[in-house]
């Protein structure tokens, strides 16, 4: 399984790249500090992550202008977007699902959070493979 | 009021102090008339007995539901996986999900997902101790994506593995179930 996460933030990408070793230190966990970054590593990804964490507040590409171009894109659109934000804007979160998103998470104030959240987002992709399987 | 136990005291308690009501589900009694002051002490007095309390405050209300359907999600099987978790508890609370997960961060300074796993861990506990299953039949029952997950998330949320657990608990007077 591959994570793909996509932050400005190094501690944030840290704390996030270490739950997710937690949770299965099998999983390859890539990550980005930006949305052009992101855009730029998934045009030339011979293998596409399973699940992308977008971060939306980033510089030169925004996390929205990712996800958007993510979800025109025919080879990327199927790959399930989990937006990863310090906002907790229930308006956001309601125009992001429309425009794509399959998820939107706030960061936790704590890390031992973010185990929980990445578990549960594993979880969730592996059940949904497994049935379509 | 979260368990089966809860509701059967809540009836007591109504049925005691003679408080006609419709219904009484887990998180919530229907009444069928509204309280007075002094009626709503009594109850709250007799409530507390039993580690109940009243809830009058729409946020709290709310998280209160959140962890009931939590359980009943784990417990029932027909509900389904993690996929549909977040529309469930959407639909059947009525809100917007990350209104809801908004809401319960606040109350309980932790997330909801976190209160889902540990609480799958205590029915996987459960399970070993009461029912004597395998991990195997454990991990299908509760939805898992595979034992491996199932054993990490275990020794996460307990520190033990599941096999250590169940050698803890052969010792006398072990506690293994976690009443938060």
């Amino acid at each position: 399984m591959r994570i793909l996460i996509v932050d400005d933030d190094a501690d944030d990408r840290k704390v996030f790249i270490t739950a997710v070793k937690e949770v299965d230190e099998t999983i390859d966990c890539m990550d980005v500090s930006n949305g052009e970054l992101a855009l730029s590593f998934l045009q030339a990804a011979e293998e596409l992550p399973d699940i992308i964490f977008l971060d939306l507040r980033m510089p030169r590409v925004s996390g929205k202008a990712c996800l958007l171009a993510i979800k025109k894109d025919e080879r990327l659109k199927q790959i399930p977007v989990y937006i990863y934000t310090t906002s907790r804007e229930v308006e956001e979160s309601i125009e992001l699902k429309e425009m794509g998103a399959f998820h939107f998470i706030s960061k936790p104030n704590n890390e031992e959070e973010v185990y929980f959240l990445v578990a549960f987002a594993v979880e969730e992709f592996l059940h949904t493979e497994k049935q379509n399987n | 009021m979260v368990c089966v136990r809860c509701k059967m005291a809540v009836q007591a308690v109504l049925e005691k102090l003679d408080i006609a009501y419709n219904s009484i589900e887990m998180g919530r009694a229907d009444l069928c008339s509204p309280l007075g002051i002094e009626e709503y002490k009594t109850l709250d007095a007799a409530l507390r007995y039993y580690e109940l309390e009243l809830m009058d405050n729409k946020k709290s209300i709310l998280v209160d539901q959140i962890k009931v359907l939590i359980l009943e999600m784990i417990r029932d099987e027909s509900i389904g996986p993690p996929l549909k978790f977040t529309a469930y508890l959407s639909r059947r609370l009525g809100y917007n999900y990350t209104y809801i997960s908004n809401v319960f961060s606040e109350a309980e300074n932790s997330t909801i997902e976190r209160h889902y796993i540990t609480q799958r861990i205590e029915r996987v506990k459960e399970l070993i101790v009461y029912e004597e299953m395998s991990l195997k039949e454990i991990a299908y029952q509760l939805n898992y994506s595979s034992v491996s997950h199932l054993c990490l998330q275990f020794k996460k949320v307990t520190g033990n593995a599941p096999s250590t657990f169940k050698k803890l608990c052969q010792t006398p007077g072990y506690a293994w179930k976690n009443e938060n």
